[in-house]
């Protein structure tokens, strides 16, 4: 059993009971309006204000109905090894984190570009959108599949914006130091070389 | 430079005892692996080394696969060269 945050369970069962009455976005809107003050009267609250049959939604909270849904998802997601808000996936290519606008361009109008539409691409998306929509999944095979799905695919190396060649000036930036403050690029100019060491993530191997 | 977010990096470097500057690139997602042209379009940077002199300008790129480790022997002979050693 996972564990869960805060009042994220129960905003989250909250949801799925509004949506049982064509109201889901409705309470999403709502939860993020009323964050972080979400205790369990205020969610009768929410739902009263939407206009939901009440024994109905407190029924659904009460029996935790859609508790094992919620689960699947959430064992899902790890089974991804989705963490960060957003992850998008287009056409099984995995984005984690914000990225700028062109990136999704990019990796939209390349799958556009890839025709066939029964190719393993064609398939991965598919699964991929399946991702996005475990409901339909779950409508669809009754489970909440393991495995089921191809999961990732290496992404293709962007194409060069820049084009970076020995001789070329070095961009300048300045980025938060873990250890504090920020560090400047430009700020070594004339005094220091800087080796400059890009990880894709923490606990990368050194 | 990583792609992750401070919190993340302060646990690691600690860990670490590192006598360098970790910093993050995690907001804007990866501008500055962009800038340097190596951010995957997954939203992480490949493991890549560059070597920028005094007068700011780039005398050493390395860019390479994750799983290598790269060696010190090319970058010393980089800041060797920088030097006129």
């Amino acid at each position: 059993m996972r564990q869960y945050s805060g009042y994220s369970r129960d905003t989250a069962l909250a949801s799925y009971a509004a949506w049982d009455q064509g109201k889901f976005w409705e309470m999403h809107d709502l939860l993020y309006e009323n964050a972080p003050d979400l205790e369990r009267e205020v969610l009768d609250s929410l739902a009263l204000k939407l206009g939901l049959d009440m024994d109905r939604f407190r029924k659904a909270m009460d029996e935790k109905a859609h508790l094992d849904e919620l689960q699947g998802n959430l064992d899902r997601v790890h089974e991804l090894d989705i963490w960060s808000t957003p992850t998008v996936i287009i056409n099984g290519v995995m984005i984690k984190g914000v990225q700028p606008y062109e990136r999704y361009r990019e990796l939209i109008e390349e799958a556009l570009a890839s025709s066939s539409r029964s190719g393993p691409l064609h398939r991965i998306q598919d699964a991929a959108l399946r991702i996005l929509s475990p409901a339909e999944v779950f409508a669809e095979t009754g489970e909440f599949g393991r495995g089921r799905v191809p999961l990732w695919v290496q992404a293709p190396r962007l194409k060069p914006v820049n084009d970076l060649k020995v001789g070329d000036a070095a961009p300048d930036f300045t980025l938060p130091n873990a250890q504090g403050g920020e560090i400047t690029l430009s700020a070594f100019k004339g005094s220091k070389n800087v080796l400059i060491s890009f990880l894709p993530a923490a606990f990368t191997p050194t | 430079m990583l792609e992750d977010n401070l919190p993340t990096l302060q646990a690691w470097s600690q860990g670490l005892n590192a006598s360098f500057p970790i910093l993050s690139d995690f907001w804007p997602h990866g501008e500055v692996a962009l800038l340097y042209d190596v951010l995957r379009s997954e939203g992480i940077a490949e493991r890549a080394l560059f070597i920028v002199d005094k007068e700011g300008v780039i005398r050493f790129i390395d860019i390479h696969d994750i799983n290598e480790d790269p060696g010190m022997n090319a970058i010393l002979k980089t800041l060797e060269e920088i030097e006129g050693k």
